[in-house]
């Protein structure tokens, strides 16, 4: 009976363990299609590829804003690139730019500009922070 | 010119120096702070990833970033960094763009400020993606 109850014990203790660290894990590498760009930003920063996906938020006093050549005291900016692509878009909405201020080393991001290609202006940006989501690559 | 040149100029620069020591699209040690100090035609900046800068030798005063004070009815925002050799500008805003802006500051961000003459933020410039990554 001991050893029975001591075994159910490791048993249970090795059915905890794995419940722990068995948590949803995806991996969102970079996609571009179209006018969307999407990925979550640690499976991107570690796939070893070139690819990268950003978002910018940019602020200047109104006097300073044209000397910097910022449309706005406050707008953002939203880019990704392959080696064989790119999309970037822009905006001054401020529903955008609460979104993107959202963002966390881990977050998904998509974004989807009003044309291909460059000088988009953006029309969509959604921000996913949740543990599913790969943790970026660390500094030594 | 649009305001995408410099942004884009900045993370094609960035994105250069990373692609040298990395095999992946990443910022690296040489993003630690650094200051360029004012002179009589230019302002004084700043520039520099959160990680890299708190991931450099532990003797190093490098330091970047920004920080905001909430009061009723205003919020004063605040940016300062320390290159390696000591060199430190900072800078106040009173400006909401300012602190809207400096609200998307995370861990690995990358920020960059420019400060006018009066010490005030001339301009702030935070960079959230996958370029970046965390201290270990």
């Amino acid at each position: 009976m001991k050893k029975l109850l001591s075994m159910m014990g490791i048993l249970g203790g090795a059915l905890w363990l794995c419940t722990a660290s068995a948590g949803l894990r995806l991996s969102s590498p970079l996609t571009m299609a179209g006018t969307t760009a999407s990925g979550a930003l640690g499976t991107v920063r570690n796939d070893g590829t070139t690819n990268f996906i950003n978002c910018t938020l940019l602020g200047c006093p109104s006097g300073s804003c044209a000397k910097y050549h910022f449309p706005a005291p406050v707008s953002m900016e939203c880019l990704a690139s392959t080696p064989a692509v790119s999309l970037d878009c822009t905006s001054t909405n401020p529903n955008l730019i609460a979104v993107v201020q959202a963002m966390s080393p881990d977050s998904y991001v998509s974004f989807t500009s009003d044309r291909t290609g460059s000088n988009g202006t953006c029309v969509q940006v959604a921000i996913a922070n949740g543990s599913p989501f790969e943790v970026p690559s660390t500094y030594p | 010119m649009t305001m995408r040149a410099p942004v884009l100029l900045s993370v094609a620069a960035w994105f250069a120096c990373a692609a040298t020591s990395f095999a992946g699209a990443k910022s690296d040690s040489s993003d630690v702070a650094s200051v360029i100090l004012a002179t009589p035609t230019k302002l004084a900046n700043a520039a520099g990833a959160m990680a890299a800068t708190r991931g450099g030798t532990q003797d190093s005063l490098a330091k970047i970033g920004c920080w905001a004070i909430g009061a009723p009815g205003s919020v004063t925002s605040y940016c300062l960094a320390t290159d390696p050799a000591g060199n430190t500008i900072a800078c106040s805003s009173a400006v909401p763009a300012i602190a809207q802006v400096i609200q998307g500051v995370n861990p690995a961000s990358h920020i960059a400020f420019t400060v006018a003459a009066d010490g005030s933020c001339d301009n702030v410039v935070i960079d959230d993606g996958s370029l970046d990554g965390l201290k270990r």
